[in-house]
């Protein structure tokens, strides 16, 4: 299952989201070797990891194990796209209070075929799921430009904000996303699955 | 600048749903940047029936040749892709350092391919190349920027239609059971272990696993493993 963490419920959630900014050091600082800031010589962690952010988390059935995670932010409040990378974007960055961003995209480095395929899928639906009990229509995200086929190929619709610039060495670019009732029903059955991912307590207790 | 065009041509993709009004359009787009020819694969070692070339306009004659002298081994642009994750440039510049990737570059000349790029384009099945060349090649920065792009784009539907037109995988057919439990084995569970997560018998995941063995034909779960991933019956 997927829990939805905002700044309501984010205090039950202090060991897990702690889990989740150390995988975040491994996989974008210590991996992918992005430039950005590290806490306490463990955390992945920067501006935007405020409280407007809304964390998705796929944690194991005791919740004690982060499995996977995205970060999501009102494109109405600072967000990376629109306070970063504006430039990626040719005709302004879309804002709206139906439009979010995902970033901080992850699963946990220990895993490894079936069980990541899980957590990503879990995630990918939590997101649209999200989308549509928030009323987000589209989401806008910054993207390496040779990820977009993967990213493309679970099924998002993706249109190009801009022309792709080279930024630290890697051609990146900004997408947006169109969410519809169409791409869960194309999510769930690309998956298997037919059941809500999101913890509806946690959302309940969110809102 | 041929940002419009580029953005028109992704703009359209959606609506298009075969390869060949697909390779048409894709087609205009290239000849706008002054280039005649493309092809998108995937470049692993071709069988005659996996259909590792997606969509092409490749020169008469040339592709067989590629094909039934296995230039894929030595092939100098293919070897570079192998390395880089960004697109790679060639021509009479930028050609080959030893002599049998010199060699078929200079026979591609033979084929009015004398310079252009591929782009390298990943997804879960690994590397694929979007390949568009020409007589000659000398795009501007920005346009080489949007020509990338355009390749990405391209090369995500088209993955999508072949996705939808082929679901069935090649080779005999495991259930959704044998499945699970193959993909369980894959992530290097036990059948013990397996049992457990699906909540079924110990005896039970035996069984399936058992059974996916004599229908890959496999003597070990390693081989079984390795075929279903191959013929796309599970996910790895």
């Amino acid at each position: 299952m997927v829990d939805v963490v905002t700044s309501c419920n984010r205090h039950k959630y202090e060991s897990q989201l702690a889990l989740m900014h150390e995988d975040r050091r491994r996989i974008f600082v210590e991996s992918l070797k992005w430039d950005i800031p590290v806490v306490d010589g463990r955390f992945e962690k920067d501006q935007f990891d405020n409280d407007d952010a809304v964390y998705l988390l796929a944690l194991d059935a005791k919740k004690e194990t982060h499995l996977g995670s995205v970060r999501l932010l009102p494109s109405s409040k600072p967000h990376l796209l629109g306070d970063v990378f504006p430039m990626l974007c040719d005709n302004g960055v879309p804002r709206g209070d139906d439009i979010w961003e995902i970033t901080r995209l992850c699963t946990a480095p220990q895993l490894r075929g079936r069980e990541a395929w899980l957590a990503r899928s879990y995630l990918a639906v939590g997101m649209v799921e999200l989308a549509l009990l928030y009323g987000i229509g589209r989401y806008t995200c910054v993207a390496e430009t040779s990820w977009l086929s993967s990213i493309m190929a679970v099924g998002w619709e993706c249109e190009p904000l801009g022309l792709p610039q080279e930024i630290n060495g890697e051609s990146v670019g900004a997408l947006i996303i169109n969410i519809t009732p169409a791409t869960l029903q194309l999510f769930r059955m690309k998956m298997g699955w037919r059941l809500p991912v999101l913890e509806l307590d946690a959302i309940a207790k969110a809102a | 600048m041929l940002t419009t065009d580029t953005f028109e041509f992704i703009g359209e993709l959606d609506r298009q749903s075969d390869i060949s009004t697909l390779t048409e359009s894709f087609q205009k787009l290239i000849r706008k940047f002054g280039l005649a020819y493309f092809m998108v694969g995937d470049p692993r070692p071709p069988q005659p029936d996996d259909g590792y070339l997606w969509a092409t306009t490749w020169p008469a004659g040339w592709l067989e040749r590629w094909i039934s002298r296995g230039y894929l081994q030595d092939d100098p642009i293919i070897k570079k892709l192998r390395l880089q994750t960004t697109p790679v440039r060639w021509g009479p510049k930028e050609g080959a350092n030893d002599a049998a990737g010199t060699r078929i570059l200079e026979e591609a000349g033979e084929f009015r391919l004398k310079a252009g790029v591929a782009v390298p384009v990943y997804n879960r099945d690994g590397l694929y190349v979007v390949s568009i060349g020409a007589e000659r090649y000398d795009l501007g920065k920005d346009d080489e920027i949007c020509l990338h792009m355009a390749a990405h784009y391209f090369h995500a539907r088209l993955g999508r239609i072949r996705a939808r037109n082929a679901p069935s995988a090649r080779g005999p057919k495991l259930t959704p059971r044998e499945r699970e439990c193959l993909s369980w084995v894959a992530s290097g569970k036990t059948d013990w272990e397996i049992s457990q997560i699906l909540n079924i018998a110990e005896q039970t995941v035996h069984e399936y696993v058992q059974n996916a063995l004599i229908k890959l034909n496999a003597t070990t779960r390693a081989q079984a493993v390795a075929i279903a991933i191959v013929t796309r019956q599970i996910l790895y």
